[in-house]
């Protein structure tokens, strides 16, 4: 993985944010052993 | 449950009085969004209300309506996927169709596929053709079920984890399994449309198996009847939907 990032890295300007917690709307939460993925604040948006 | 079996949704009989349609329109729109990152359980609901869009009635509004209670009742919902130590990374498929849900005569398809705990790819969807028989709906669903599952193997290998043992995919229909595992001629099958028989080459390949599993424990039921409550909520943690 820090492999692949180096050489990401080297062949294009990146920055490096970390693990990932939200993507187009859907919320990730990490913990051992264990990925989640919920949908709390869309849906939140959608009941407005 | 987000759509409720006792009552039956049939088409407008007034016509479209064009009032509110704009609003559900947009609001089925979002839904369909979020049903196809991590909700399998609304996406059968979601489907069949969609398919009213172009002429409503209150019925459907309500409905609708009822989605949104539901939703946020389980807004705190998502699906988790855990990874246990030691197993086969692999995944599992299930598939069903079902009948006399529709008030087109026409059978909805839905499958799932579920690997370390978690749904990871779903369907629910109207079959363009018209099956004379549950069992023939259930073979095309395969058909559909399996063309998924080739693509997830792929997948898979493609990432590394080489599936050397054939695919699974449950199945509650005993003679959809003697279909599919044995190609003898069919008084019923002649009629079948022979691409769809491409699912007999998978099995004799040993790419692909079919099991036999009790009604109960089909969870691709969730994205082809609206479902009571018990069940309802046993298949969807079957799909990995749980308060994170």
């Amino acid at each position: 993985m820090e492999e692949m990032k180096k050489d990401i890295h080297t062949e294009w300007e990146t920055t490096d944010m970390g693990e990932p917690t939200k993507i187009v709307g859907i919320e990730i939460t990490q913990s051992p052993g264990q990925i989640s993925i919920s949908q709390g604040k869309s849906i939140e948006n959608i009941l407005k | 449950m987000p759509l409720d079996p006792n009552i039956k949704i049939e088409p407008n009989p007034d016509g479209n009085e064009g009032n509110w349609s704009n609003m559900y329109a947009q609001l089925i729109d979002k839904l369909q969004f979020i049903m196809n990152s991590i909700w399998p359980d609304i996406t059968y609901a979601i489907n069949r209300l969609a398919s009213y869009t172009a002429n409503l009635s209150i019925q459907h509004q309500t409905a609708l309506k009822r989605v949104l209670q539901y939703l946020s009742g389980t807004k705190t919902y998502g699906i988790t996927y855990k990874n246990i130590p030691g197993s086969h990374i692999s995944f599992l498929g299930y598939t069903n169709a079902a009948y006399k849900n529709r008030d087109d005569n026409k059978l909805t398809t839905g499958y799932v596929f579920i690997a370390v705990e978690g749904a990871i790819t779903w369907r629910s969807s109207r079959q363009s053709m018209t099956a004379e028989s549950s069992t023939k709906a259930k073979y095309i669903a395969l058909w559909e079920a399996g063309k998924e599952a080739s693509w997830l193997r792929n997948l898979y290998n493609e990432l590394g984890f080489t599936q050397k043992e054939p695919m699974v995919i449950m199945q509650d229909n005993t003679g959809m399994v003697a279909i599919a595992k044995n190609p003898m001629f069919h008084k019923y099958t002649k009629h079948i449309n022979s691409h769809f028989h491409w699912i007999r080459e998978k099995i004799q390949d040993g790419q692909l198996d079919i099991e036999i599993c009790c009604t109960d424990k089909q969870t691709a039921d969730a994205l082809t009847k609206s479902l009571a409550c018990p069940k309802h909520d046993k298949h969807s943690k079957a799909m990995g939907l749980l308060p994170v």
